[in-house]
């Protein structure tokens, strides 16, 4: 592991961030070395009440199964759901963001060891909403945090829902990550990965949003907060400190 | 669907779910025969209702699901099957029209820079 503790930050559209520090890690089920720039990503897929505040400041087009534009009631800290990519790019493009590569986001699940799940190798039905938790719903986001977060402190990473991401360009169909609450937990290991084209809606897809961890990068929310712990010479540091100056 | 035939609140639901899984099918084949004539809005109109459609249906098996995981046991029955199968067949086939449109997509860009 580079780096166990990382930087956090929160972001225009007031979500926490979590760095994940440059570095190598062990990608796919063959675990082949990758190297990555350090990258923040947000420690919790974007919610409904998050995704609300979009749409109210954008005029972007709500989710087809919200009622008169509004989400189900008490569903404000669930993952938004039933986006497809182009809404989670355009989502990413409003909050100064973007979406993570499939390499980030599986650098963000696994830590740098090859794990198989954000916690360990271990299946552990209780650190996560699939099947086998037998909730055949959403939970709000971070409900199996800190248990089963990953070696990052990003949480939901397994199960709860699908997450775009970003793939190769030029592709058909885009590739989601994570697992989710409809489906068994071989699909929510940190390798796993389901692809569809970018129209594609349902109600087990949402996403969470990236951003360069380099100085010049994404306008910050107002009063702006950073916090750097452990994280020098990782890339993380050196943008945040240029966030408080 | 009759009211015989969906009696119970079970067969309702199943029916029910039937009945959008069709819908989300029909709409699919729709729009997989606009794209193939290129009438790009129909085709966005159509998948919209096929998207509708299969939304609501897992909407209802969900809720089946979680009936279940209360202890609250759907009767097996040959209509359960048929309905779950049905699901399956509509999303796999908005699946492959969805493919099916943005290959006659790319085709039309590619008859549309020919032409010029």
């Amino acid at each position: 592991m580079d780096s166990q503790a990382s930087g956090t930050l929160v972001a225009k559209d007031g979500k926490e961030m979590v760095c994940v520090p440059a570095g190598e890690f062990l990608m796919g089920e063959e675990e082949r070395p990758v190297q990555l720039k350090a990258f923040y990503i947000d420690k919790h897929p974007v919610t409904n009440a998050e995704y609300k505040r979009f749409l109210d400041a954008s005029g972007h087009p709500p989710p087809m199964m919200w009622v008169r534009g509004l989400y189900a009631q008490g569903k404000d800290h669930h993952p938004v759901t039933q986006v497809n990519w182009n809404d989670a790019t355009a989502y990413a493009t409003w909050a100064g963001k973007r979406l993570p590569t499939d390499e980030e986001w599986e650098k963000a699940a696994r830590g740098t060891d090859g794990r198989l799940y954000p916690w360990g190798d271990e299946w552990d039905k209780a650190r996560a909403n699939t099947c086998e938790s037998r909730i055949f719903d959403t939970t709000p986001v971070g409900t199996f945090s800190p248990q089963g977060d990953s070696p990052y402190g990003v949480a939901d990473m397994a199960g709860n829902v699908w997450e775009w991401v970003e793939g190769p360009g030029g592709k058909m169909l885009q590739p989601l990550r994570g697992g989710t609450w409809d489906a068994t937990h071989d699909q929510a290991t940190c390798f796993s990965r389901l692809r569809y084209t970018p129209g594609r809606r349902n109600d087990y897809i949402g996403f969470r949003c990236a951003m360069d961890a380099a100085p010049s990068a994404r306008p910050m929310a107002e009063n702006a907060e950073s916090r750097e712990a452990n994280t020098q010479g990782s890339g993380c540091a050196q943008f945040a400190a240029s966030l408080a100056v | 669907m009759s009211g015989q035939t969906c009696g119970t609140d079970w067969e309702q639901t199943l029916c029910n779910l039937i009945i959008l899984g069709g819908d989300a099918r029909c709409a699919a084949k729709e729009a997989a025969e606009y794209a193939a004539e290129h009438k790009w809005p129909e085709v966005e109109a159509a998948m919209q209702r096929a998207n509708e459609a299969q939304l609501a249906a897992h909407k209802i098996q969900a809720e089946l699901l979680q009936r279940d995981a209360r202890g609250e046991k759907a009767p097996f029955s040959i209509l359960l099957v048929h309905a779950l199968d049905l699901l399956v067949l509509a999303w796999a086939e908005i699946d492959y029209t969805e493919q099916f449109i943005a290959l006659h997509r790319q085709i039309a860009r590619l008859e549309e820079e020919m032409a010029r």
